[in-house]
């Protein structure tokens, strides 16, 4: 029986579930010698802005028990020398590359998006409403639904691909910031971005990361990011794809039960560039031993026994 | 590249050092390079471990690494028993550039603590290409010399320092680097703590190029995380270039230190 491994998001077909995390695969390029990107779904790339950004100074991350924590402070080229230097090389693929963008200003974000809205070899575009790292940007977007809505709808106005908005863990209300993403436009929502967090070395009494504060990831973020997928699936329309710790299949499997239409994987990367492929035999075998014939059929499949008083849907 | 599973054949222990062979398929690899080194341990911890390589033999599909226990990582890394599974991804990371070693007289290569390694692996190249050079070995104290008995293979005698003259001259490894300076060394590989390294780009400055091999913390080990970056000047121009991937050897000139 052969699983049919496509799925579509919107008007986006990928040609199958699992796709590369934002930072975690560079400008896609860097994963040649050890992935063949043609094999995957897709691959978000490193959050880009109009002016690039060098990053913060070191040390930018530190292993924490299953996960650690980054303040990259968002380094990259900037968008224009992405156009330039690393999109001709990723024209010849036949996989779905995703620019993730940010800005400090709406208008930076929508510049962002212009820009990277007219490049060839790009199927959509991820929005960075919610990285914890830079001290006057992401992360004041992404907790507030009336900023998302404004920077989303702007965006979404000088576009024509499909716009992904990819959500915080810090808002108090995810649920009513993924409404106001899908009602400003958004065509896919993914969920979820690092988690603020912070690590101490007691010896020397200081701060493990120049920035103080990073954004965890790994799988201990899983659980977090299970909950928020489940919750943001049942209360939009548009396509979400979940994100947060996925290392094997079962990890990525749990996402597509909670209501997730893709998955992302991000730093299960850096102990084993390969991990894709397993998690997509996974996930085939998966589907193969529960008897189902598509990918597409177990999306939101968990039994679900309805309301329950202390779980605020 | 090569990205596992490689087995345990030996691991020889002593103290907190740790002498771990490996083997599986092996890519050939230069002097300087680095893999990133996990046991078999599922998420826990998560990320591997960068070390580098004391003496490969792609032939044999075998890789060695000098290892010493800092924290949790490189603690469970000294517990593996011959038989276990490790996942070691690499070579990774720039070489030791060896231009500037052709243009005679003797190379200096200086090491420190689990600098070490790859400047043995070095020795064992310029040793098999009949090309003499002098090997400083820095250390606190005499357990902290490391490699004796590999070096004692290719027939090299170390010139040793120790901080507290347990072993050798007492002093630090920059006496011997400046009297081989002096005699004309063409170059000076080096690799160890930051505080050595940054001693040796000193004394090197102006003098004679040296390239210095640096630790950073790493998650990826192969480009993509930007973790690992350290501050640069080129031709005036400041900016962050990756240990892993435009490292982990860097001209002395261009290190920005803390
Ligand atoms: C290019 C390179 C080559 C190296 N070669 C060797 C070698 O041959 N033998 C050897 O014993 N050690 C070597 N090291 C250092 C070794 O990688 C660290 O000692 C080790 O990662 C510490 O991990 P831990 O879990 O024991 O310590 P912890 O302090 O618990 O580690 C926490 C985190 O910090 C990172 N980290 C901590 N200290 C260092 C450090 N000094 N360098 C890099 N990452 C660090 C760890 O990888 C981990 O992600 C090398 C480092 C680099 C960058
Ligand atoms: C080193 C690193 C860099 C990241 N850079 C970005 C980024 O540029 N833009 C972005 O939207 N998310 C970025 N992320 C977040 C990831 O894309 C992802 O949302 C998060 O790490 C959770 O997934 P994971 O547990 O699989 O890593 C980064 C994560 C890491 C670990
Ligand atoms: S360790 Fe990831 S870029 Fe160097």
């Amino acid at each position: 029986m052969a699983v049919e491994m496509a799925v579509t998001l919107g008007s986006l077909r990928l040609k199958n579930p699992v796709m590369l995390a934002s930072g975690c695969c560079g400008y896609g390029l860097d994963m040649e010698s050890y992935l063949d990107l043609n094999r995957l779904g897709g691959a978000c790339l490193k959050g880009l802005s109009v002016a690039g950004s060098e990053g913060n100074p070191p040390p930018r991350i530190w292993e924490t028990q299953g996960g650690m924590i980054n303040a990259i402070g968002l380094q990259n080229v900037g968008t224009r020398r992405f156009i330039e230097e690393k999109a001709p090389r990723l024209r010849g693929y036949d996989t779905a590359f995703v620019a993730n963008f940010y800005g400090h200003t709406v208008e930076e974000y929508v510049e962002a998006a212009r820009q990277l809205d007219a490049e060839p070899c790009l199927a959509a575009l991820e929005m960075n409403i919610s990285c914890p790292n830079i001290q006057e940007g992401g992360i004041h977007f992404g907790t507030d639904p009336a900023m998302v809505h404004a920077v989303t709808k702007a965006c979404r106005e000088v576009m024509r691909k499909p716009l992904w908005v990819k959500l915080s863990p810090n808002a108090s209300d995810v649920v009513a910031v993924a409404r106001a993403a899908e009602e400003a436009g958004a065509d896919a929502l993914t969920c979820i971005n690092t988690m603020p967090a912070m690590a101490i070395d007691v010896e020397r009494r200081e701060f493990r990361i120049w920035n103080k504060i990073g954004g965890l990831s790994g799988p201990a973020l899983r659980p977090i990011a299970i909950r928020i997928v489940y919750q943001v699936s049942r209360a939009v329309k548009i396509p979400v794809v979940g994100i947060g710790g996925v290392a094997t299949a079962n990890d990525a499997i749990e996402f597509l039960l909670a209501g997730a239409k893709a998955v992302q994987v991000g730093t299960a990367l850096f102990a084993d560039p390969q991990c894709p492929y397993s998690i997509l035999d996974g996930i085939e075998a998966y589907c193969e031993r529960h008897g189902f014939l598509s990918v597409e059929a177990l999306i939101g499949q968990i039994k679900d026994p309805g309301p329950r008083p202390g779980c605020h849907e | 590249m090569g990205v596992g599973p490689y087995t345990v054949r030996s691991n020889v222990r002593r103290g907190p050092y740790a002498t771990i062979t490996v083997e599986g398929r092996v890519e050939p690899s230069k002097p300087g390079q680095f893999y990133m080194v996990r046991g078999d341990w599922g998420a826990d911890p998560l990320l591997g471990r960068p070390l580098s390589i004391l003496s490969d033999d792609p032939s044999q599909g075998v890789l060695r690494f000098l290892l010493k226990i800092f924290g949790e990582g490189s603690r469970r890394l000294h517990e593996l028993e011959p038989g276990q599974k490790v996942h070691a991804l690499g070579p990774l990371g720039r070489p030791f550039p060896r231009g500037a070693a052709e243009r005679g007289g003797k190379p200096a290569l200086v090491g420190g603590g689990v600098g070490v390694p790859p400047l043995v692996y070095l020795a064992e190249a310029f040793a098999r290409e009949g090309r003499s050079f002098s090997f400083l070995q820095g250390a606190r104290t005499k357990d902290d010399l490391v490699c004796l008995e590999e070096l004692a293979a290719l027939g090299v005698q170390p010139e040793v320092t120790t901080e507290d003259g347990s072993e050798g001259e007492r002093g630090l490894v920059t006496a011997p680097l400046k009297r081989a300076i002096e005699m004309g060394a063409p170059v000076v590989y080096a690799c160890g703590p930051e505080g050595m390294l940054k001693a040796v780009a000193a004394l090197c400055r102006g003098r004679v190029p040296s390239y210095l091999s640096l630790e950073a913390r790493m998650a990826c080990g192969y480009g993509v995380c930007l973790g690992c970056v350290v501050p640069v000047v080129r031709d005036g121009v400041r900016s962050y270039e990756r240990v892993c991937q435009e490292g982990p050897v860097f001209e002395g000139e261009v290190v920005e230190w803390p």
